[in-house]
């Protein structure tokens, strides 16, 4: 809709590459963020990207006990589903149903990650990823509910609704609160981030470093950009139409991640998933009322 | 005694035939509101598979993961023992990845089904082959943790096959067909939506998702990381499946 | 890793990001592009990370990796 209609390789290729910079960059802001909040200096904001890069070129090894050769493949099944959500979502204007798959394909490849190393920390992540996984699959198909109000699931679709009769955000809140729950659950450091927490560890990255973690970090970036970008045109697609303005807001909404994340302590993975399920009933209530 | 005439009226058979695929070519409003657009299908008359770009990407999705799961080795355990000064590696047995292995592709096999039916009676079965498939991969496994957990969700997976035909049944005694494309032009009545909520039901209980799931997360404590990833994968597939169906048939 | 994986990885960097540039080059239809940049783009990033990998380790660091020496207990 809003972008030229020419899909060529090159085009849709500097779009990835604009959305893993401008997703590194906000992921170091997020940190940054926090750091300030907490009362410590920080680290840079290209801090993420160079992360990234720097695990790009370490030495890779791949443990002994490593199931092969899904260990390797799982990771790259997670930055190819990503790099379709954004060419479906923000060039398409495709079908969101594609982006929900591409979440729960994301689940599982966490799933995949933890079990393919044959480490216990990395299992007990995966562990948690499945229990995650119930809590968030719910919230993902709250944007289905979208669909009884919009009567369709396209993307460019939804934009057109909220085009003529105003953005979803002030129509269903409290759907728009759940899909928020869902992208701050992939945030980092984020209170339902059990799949990673620093009490095992960390979690299913555990045994992943070198150049497969950097590829790792990657499809990571792409995913919380492609979240974010999910969120604000489903429930902003109204207000929010150029480039910019969604640069403008996606910084916005991950100022409000940092906040939320630095003054939050990592839920039990118990109380992570009742958190979440409240959030996805209250969005349900929220589309019975109307 | 009367004798009945059995022959069949061709020119009416023909004639639903051509509504048939006049109502598929123009007015498939729900699917493509969904799914984008239709890029084929195959009219047999009433029950049509149809291709959109959702379940062309689910379908790679599925089959590529079914690949690299059937080629992956089970991952190694280590294993050391308090008094023992060894670190011994166990992993799972050959006979027995052999058995899992085959019970992986076969769910492989039954979630492209899902994925690609036009029919919900053909879901409905596909759905509980992932199941049967499922319990099959945990079968081989010698724990009893893992075993009981395993025979607590076929039980589970028993109780949902219920509800999961019951509603298809429902949809078909209220409707006369099982065709999502024409359940998507129809409109909702409350017999249809009982029908969708037993549907709903029963999927999740086939896939284990959300209530059902207690089973699933003390299952998958098992060896053997590519056949177990199989299980999450089918349940997720058949998750994001099942919200689209709920859709069409709303 | 040895010197032929080295190669072997150069290789399979080479290979998969040819049809990156056949698609640069070529006006191909967008369900191809799709799949080439969503099969091609993860595992040639794969590759040429190893290729990148295997030059950041200079000769020095090698040498001094190789004097370590485990005493084991």
């Amino acid at each position: 809709m809003y972008y030229p209609v020419n899909f060529n390789l090159i085009y849709i290729l500097l779009e990835i590459i604009t959305a893993f910079i401008f997703g590194g960059l906000l992921l170091g802001l997020h940190r940054k963020v926090m750091a300030r909040i907490q009362g410590r200096p920080g680290p840079p904001i290209v801090q993420h990207l160079l992360h990234t890069f720097k695990f790009y070129i370490k030495e890779l090894s791949i443990p002994n006990t490593s199931s092969m050769p899904l260990y390797v493949a799982i990771v790259l099944a997670m930055d190819a589903v990503w790099i379709l959500a954004l060419i479906v979502g923000p060039i398409l204007g495709g079908s969101f149903l594609i982006i929900i798959m591409c979440y729960a394909v994301h689940k599982v490849a966490e799933h995949g990650i933890g079990l393919a190393s044959g480490s216990p920390y990395t299992k007990l992540g995966s562990t948690r990823a499945v229990l995650s996984a119930t809590a968030e699959m719910p919230l993902i198909a709250v944007p289905a509910l979208v669909f009884f109000k919009t009567d369709t699931l396209l993307l460019d679709g939804i934009i057109n609704y909220q085009i003529v009769n105003g953005s979803l955000f002030t129509q269903l809140p409290l759907v728009a609160l759940a899909m928020f729950v869902l992208v701050l659950s992939k945030t980092p450091y984020s209170p339902f981030g059990i799949v990673w927490g620093k009490d095992i560890v960390s979690g299913y990255k555990t045994e992943h470093f070198g150049v497969i973690r950097g590829v790792m970090m990657m499809g990571e970036i792409l995913a919380f950009f492609a979240l974010l970008w999910c969120f604000i045109t489903i429930f902003f697609g109204g207000i929010i139409t150029a480039p910019l303005a969604y640069m403008v807001a996606m910084t916005g909404i991950t100022v409000i991640l940092a906040f939320i994340c630095a003054l939050t302590p990592m839920v039990a993975p118990y109380h992570a998933v009742m958190i979440q399920w409240i959030f996805a009933i209250l969005a349900v209530v929220n589309v019975l009322l109307i | 005694m009367e004798e009945r005439n059995l022959t069949i009226d061709l020119d009416l058979f023909d004639n639903i035939y051509r509504n048939l695929s006049v109502i598929w070519c123009i007015k498939m409003n729900d699917i493509v509101d969904i799914n984008g657009l239709i890029i084929g299908h195959f009219p047999f008359v009433d029950i049509v598979p149809y291709i959109t770009p959702f379940s062309l990407a689910l379908v790679a999705t599925i089959v590529t993961f079914t690949v690299f799961l059937a080629i992956s080795n089970p991952e190694y355990r280590s294993i050391t023992r308090f008094k023992e000064d060894v670190v011994r590696k166990e992993t799972v047995e050959k006979k027995e990845a052999r058995f899992r292995r085959f019970m992986t592709i076969l769910c492989g096999v039954a979630l492209i089904g899902v994925v690609t039916t036009g029919d919900i009676f053909n879901f409905a079965l596909f759905v509980s082959l992932t199941g049967i498939s499922n319990i099959g991969i945990f079968a081989g496994i010698k724990d009893t943790h893992v075993l009981d957990a395993a025979f607590q969700y076929g039980l589970v997976l028993m109780i949902c096959s219920l509800p999961l035909f019951g509603g298809v049944a429902l949809i078909l005694a209220n409707t006369g067909t099982l065709s999502l494309g024409v359940l998507g032009n129809l409109p909702s009545n409350q017999i249809i939506n009982v029908g969708r909520t037993l549907l709903l039901i029963g999927a999740v209980g086939e896939g284990a998702l959300a209530p059902f799931f207690a089973t699933k997360v003390e299952m998958i404590r098992a060896k053997g990381a590519p056949f177990i990833n199989m299980m999450h994968l089918s349940s997720l597939m058949v998750f994001t499946r099942i919200i689209e169906l709920l859709l069409i048939l709303g | 890793m040895g010197k032929e994986n080295e190669i072997k990885n150069k290789i399979l960097a080479i290979v998969t990001s040819i049809p990156l540039l056949l698609g640069i080059f070529l006006n191909l239809p967008l369900a191809v592009t799709i799949a080439i940049l969503v099969v091609f783009v993860p595992i040639s990033t794969y590759y040429v990370g190893l290729v990148l990998m295997a030059r950041a380790k200079n000769k020095e660091d090698e040498e001094k990796r190789k004097k370590i020496t485990f005493t084991g207990y």
